[in-house]
């Protein structure tokens, strides 16, 4: 079990000597030498992520400052959590915190399952042919942008002569329906339009794990006569659930943010849909836009990110308890 | 083995059903690109146009020496982009599989932290300027999404752990392979499909990225497709709700509803041109004993 | 396992291949300065002003355009220009972006629908009273000073409006083919409720035809109707009658009930399309699609407003037309924080509020190449010529009154503007500028309560009955302590004055 054996191994009580720490410097030194080439396949990457992701996170200190250019962000005057207030301060912040947190549960355990389903559904298709065509054909709503879904699903909604309106809703007998004023309907629009959206390529994550599976214990378990069902049960899933695992335990972490394009466009800014499609993103969006505060806005992603932060270690806790080799560090 | 049939059938009865939920929007805004802009605002969308038009597509190509640059600088951004991307992800997802890299865990908390924890728009955009000074310059296209952040490293690492078999490696190890030899030779190729899955998510990334373009690139001549088409748009949309007296004339006889539909098939179509090449190796994954042989 | 495992050859090329991507960090990195700044280490070389401003359409050839431009100032002021347009749709969060770094810049179009007071506050644009006074006196002759009082804020000057139209008229504007066709007569038109006969009319004879639209899904029937002076983009408005300077909230007044009750009334009797609160359509393209009939705004001229919807239209303005610090400071040039020579800058800005060939080559290109003049002294696109590879950018920046006029409008467009600015009733808050710092968090929670109910009273949607929900809202989301701070800010200004 890696360097965590050696930490272990003869844990240096407080009173032993120098000595022995030195060795155990020393041996964990030799350890790394042997491994050197592994640990320098990691540099770029590492290298990468500190210029790309790190260096810009001096930034996540503006969110406690009133940022004055001519003072130069670092002497800006430190403002404490002033910045944080308008997120908390109407009742506004309980909506949306709890549109949120729902859609993207809905999203998470919907979307997982329908994902799984589908990678295994197209794993059983063995025409090549065929296979291929129907995972093109379900990819394509993620290559769409989210402005011009806006617009096929105004197509299909809009109040004159959506199809909807026009031509399903008359065929079941019903009457024609205000869509973008009815803020009750918009969790299950906005949540098929989510999955319509993204099923076809997040089940590529899961069908790339589905295939990459040896297929000799399928062979062994048809030898032991298990059916379908019990194959998929006993062997597809628990073989993939590292893939559901950290799949999950990063959905978890970004619970707080939300796909802008999805509940800004798509209900095309309606404020009668409100109550049921704001979230914290449309928020703080919405809010600053006229002003562009800087400050505000980075204390919007920092409070999004520490509750993100705090849940994924949490739920990493609990994965790391039932398997070690599951969690995510 | 035989499958039963009704069950076949049943398979694909149910993706003749996702298929038709998924093109059909889809033919209606091909559709749409080839409709007269007055029909659709007179008659709202249809999968058979009211009147046929290519006005959406000769104003998109009236400026063609433009267009197709931009999709040169796609194209070559995206190839770039994807390759050294994949290249860099796995050398450093490769090694957080096995359990025996040195500092494992803090290397594999380094990367997961940058998944949460953004500097904003402000300090990246510094960085990228003032550090830098990739301001109008390709690297500003290529560089912000190479890894973007830490989810496909972390992807990777799982595909990694989850198709090499631990004993393979060892026992390469045993024959006095070096890593990056066993990287090489046994890990990618084993990792095919993993491979394909992140190069496609690259590959999509970076042709459908109009954010960078967007915060870097002021420079026409640098313009990747997504950012000229967005900005052919935004321009005579802005026009038109704000009407200037010179160019009023000129931005309301734009088909604007059209536009937006060709638009988005033009920035599509070479993505979906491009999909077999990645589904080959979806359905193929090599076994371990094709590597030995 | 007969396989050799040690391939040396192999692992260099990757190797080399991860080499070449750090490369690309370490060159980039090493990398002399490639935009900007590289006048500054050739002393004898003229300066050159960085002027960056928001574009639509084809701005291709500005390279052509600068030098062209250049070649004058150079001359003149001794200074060259390089031209920066940044795509319209992106500019404030460009403008901000470049305002935060090391960036070069010297003139930054603002405005305040894009944060010009915060752009003050935050310290990215300096004070230009003082190189105004030694190097900017066309400027100061060509601004009016109640004009050019709108670009002050506590009392220094950060802005300098471009020469435009600045009076707005809130207009009911008609199609005249409908008008003609049932011989309805305009003239008795004097107020918002006048409409309705004329609506009723369209409604009744013209199935398919939607009496009225809203202009855009923020420009709704109701907005135009609201006639005060905003006093920024904050919450609390000023009347134009009277001589006293009372902050109100704008959902407390007489004027907000009664355009939400006249509203309802319309919807009721459908005059409006269902979709009026949300529509993707802009006003012009229903007309022009001959979907509607009419729409309510605040416009410049009818001349415009026809050209857009490529139908004759009427317009008749139904308030007097008003000039607000808004209307005047939503087109301004100002001074960034990094510039280098801010004397320079303003000798540049000031060709541009005198020079008559300056001012044309940045609105309207080259001639001969751009546009050609015609006899009569208007201009128009060479003939068979569909794109120019630069066009014209009106409005945004410098004296416009001094470029020439598009064939097609007036040829003394110009003369009734300025007549209009004249005659406009101003706002007696000109000069004052709000200072949102203090209570912005409150703004951003009351501008999300205004996007979910102002469409719905504006557009007769909701029941004018719910409108005490709606302020209930606005109090819980600190509207009362915004209109406060208002009310004490302008006291101050007032006693500055």
């Amino acid at each position: 079990m890696g360097d965590r054996a050696i930490q272990t191994a003869d844990m240096p009580k407080e009173w032993r000597t120098r000595k022995v720490r030195t060795r155990a410097l020393n041996k964990r030194l030799s350890y790394v030498r042997r491994h050197w080439m592994l640990l320098a396949m990691v540099v770029p990457g590492m290298l990468y992520l500190f210029i790309n992701n790190y260096l810009p996170m001096f930034g996540i200190v503006i969110a406690f400052k009133d940022i004055n250019f001519a003072k130069g962000i670092w002497q800006s005057d430190w403002i404490g959590f002033d910045n944080f207030a308008y997120l908390f301060q109407t009742q506004d912040a309980w909506v949306i915190t709890r549109n949120t947190i729902l859609y993207n549960g809905a999203f998470i355990i919907l979307g997982t399952v329908i994902a799984i389903f589908v990678a295994i559904l197209l794993n059983e298709v063995k025409n090549r042919f065929f296979s291929r065509l129907y995972q093109s054909i379900i990819l394509l709503p993620y290559l769409i942008s989210m402005v011009i879904v806006a617009y096929l699903v105004l197509a299909l909604l809009n109040e004159e002569n959506g199809y909807m309106n026009r031509y399903v809703l008359p065929l079941l007998g019903l009457d024609p329906v205000s869509w973008y004023s009815d803020a009750g309907k918009w969790p299950y629009i906005l949540t098929l339009v989510h999955l319509w959206k993204t099923v076809g390529y997040s089940c590529i994550v899961y069908l790339a794990a589905i295939v990459g599976i040896n297929q000799e214990y399928y062979e062994s378990a048809m030898l032991d006569g298990a059916s379908k069902w019990r194959q998929i049960r006993s062997i597809t899933i628990p073989l993939i659930t590292p893939t559901i695992t950290i799949m999950t335990l990063l959905a978890i972490g970004r619970i707080f943010s939300s796909d802008f394009g999805l509940f800004y466009q798509v209900p095309l800014n309606s404020g009668a849909l409100q109550p049921t499609t704001d979230v914290i993103d449309t928020y703080v969006y919405r809010g600053l836009m006229t002003f562009g505060d800087f400050g505000m806005s980075s204390a919007a992603g920092l409070y999004q990110s520490v509750v993100g932060f705090a849940l994924v270690l949490f739920t990493n806790a609990l994965v790391r308890r039932k398997n070690r080799d599951l969690a995510l560090f | 083995m035989k499958s039963n049939p009704v069950y076949v059938f049943a398979v694909h009865a149910a993706f003749v059903a996702m298929s038709i939920a998924a093109l059909f929007p889809f033919l209606l805004l091909v559709a749409a690109s080839f409709t007269d802009e007055q029909a659709i605002i007179e008659h709202g969308y249809a999968l058979i146009p009211e009147r046929f038009s290519l006005d959406a597509y000769a104003y998109l190509f009236s400026n063609s020496v433009m267009i197709m640059r931009s999709y040169g600088i796609t194209a070559f951004i995206t190839v770039v982009g994807t390759t050294l991307g994949l290249l860099i992800t796995t050398l450093i997802a490769y090694p957080l599989s096995r359990n025996i890299l040195p500092f494992r865990s803090f290397i594999s908390f380094f990367v997961f932290f940058t998944l949460l924890f953004q500097g904003g728009l402000v300090p990246f955009y510094l960085v990228y300027t003032d550090l830098l000074h990739m301001k109008d310059t390709i690297w500003a296209l290529l560089l912000p999404n190479l890894l973007t952040n830490g989810f496909f490293i972390l992807l990777m690492r799982s595909f990694f752990s989850l198709s090499i078999p631990g004993e393979v490696v060892e026992s390469a190890y045993v024959d006095g392979a070096n890593e990056l030899t066993i990287y090489y030779r046994i890990v990618m190729p084993l990792a095919l499909p993993g491979l394909a899955t992140i190069g496609l998510m690259l590959l999509i990334s970076y042709w459908n990225d109009w954010y960078n373009g967007l915060i870097f690139i002021n420079d026409g001549t640098l313009f990747s497709i997504q950012n000229l088409l967005n900005r052919m748009l935004a321009d005579v949309q802005y026009l038109q709700q704000n009407n200037l007296s010179g160019q009023a004339a000129a931005a309301t006889s734009v088909p604007i509803s059209t536009v937006r539909m060709a638009i988005a098939v033009i920035g599509v179509l070479p993505l979906i041109a491009a999909y077999p090449f990645f589904q080959k190796y979806f359905v193929k994954g090599l076994t371990i004993g094709a590597v030995k042989g | 396992m007969g396989m050799k495992w040690t391939t040396p050859a192999k692992s260099a090329t990757i190797l080399l291949a991860a080499a070449i991507g750090l490369a690309a960090c370490g060159n980039a990195e090493g990398e002399p300065k490639s935009n900007g700044g590289g006048n500054q280490s050739a002393p004898n070389k003229t300066y050159e002003v960085v002027m960056t401003y928001p574009a639509f359409g084809d701005v291709t050839d500005v390279q052509a355009v600068q030098d062209a431009i250049s070649a004058i100032t150079a001359e003149k002021v001794g200074a060259t220009v390089k031209l920066v347009p940044v795509n319209g749709s992106n500019y404030a969060n460009q403008l901000n972006l470049m305002l935060s770094g090391s960036e070069k810049l010297d003139l930054a179009y603002t405005s305040v629908w894009f944060g010009f007071e915060s752009q003050v506050s935050r310290g990215q644009l300096l004070p230009m009273d003082e190189p105004l006074a030694a190097s900017g006196k066309g400027i100061l002759e060509t601004v009016p000073e109640a004009t050019a009082e709108a670009g002050k804020i506590k009392g220094e000057t950060y802005g300098i409006p471009s020469m435009k139209a600045w009076a707005l008229s809130p207009s009911l504007v008609m199609r005249k083919d409908l008008l003609d066709k049932h011989g309805i007569d305009t003239t008795g038109l004097k107020t918002w409720s006048d409409a309705d006969s004329v609506l009723q009319v369209i409604k009744d004879k013209e199935p398919g035809v939607a009496p009225m639209v809203s202009y855009t899904a923020q420009e709704t029937p109701g907005t135009a109707m609201l006639y005060f002076d905003p006093l920024g983009t904050a919450p609390g408005v000023l009347e134009f009658e009277g001589t006293d300077y009372a902050v109100e909230e704008i959902t407390a007044t007489d004027a907000f009930a009664n355009m939400a009750a006249l509203m309802k009334q319309w919807f009721d009797k459908g005059y409006f399309n269902k979709d009026i609160a949300t529509t993707q359509e802009t006003g012009s393209s229903l007309i022009k699609a001959g979907k509607a009939f009419s729409f309510i705004r605040n416009i410049n001229d009818c001349y415009t407003e026809s050209v857009a919807a490529g139908a004759e239209l009427v317009c008749v303005p139904l308030e007097s037309s008003y000039m607000t610090r808004n209307s005047v400071a939503s087109n301004m040039m100002s001074l960034a924080r990094n510039s280098e020579n801010p004397e320079k800058a303003i000798q540049v800005l000031d060709l541009l509020y005198t020079d008559e060939a300056v001012i044309n080559l940045f609105t309207n290109g080259i001639e001969g190449k751009h546009y050609v003049k015609s006899t009569d002294g208007l201009i128009a696109k060479p003939e068979g010529v569909e794109r120019t590879g630069y066009d014209s950018n009106q409005y945004a920046v410098g004296n416009n009154f001094l470029s020439y006029v598009w064939t097609g409008n007036a040829p003394d467009i110009w003369k009734q503007l300025q007549a209009l600015n004249e005659s406009a009733v101003k706002s007696r808050a000109m000069g004052f500028s709000f200072d949102i710092n203090p209570v912005k968090a409150q703004i951003a929670s009351v501008t999300n309560v205004q996007n979910q109910y102002d469409a719905g009273f504006q557009t007769g949607i909701s029941d004018p009955a719910e409108l005490a929900v709606y302020r209930e809202k606005l109090k819980q989301a600190g509207i009362e302590k915004i209109v406060a701070e208002k009310q004490k800010q302008l006291d101050e200004w007032l006693d500055t004055k």
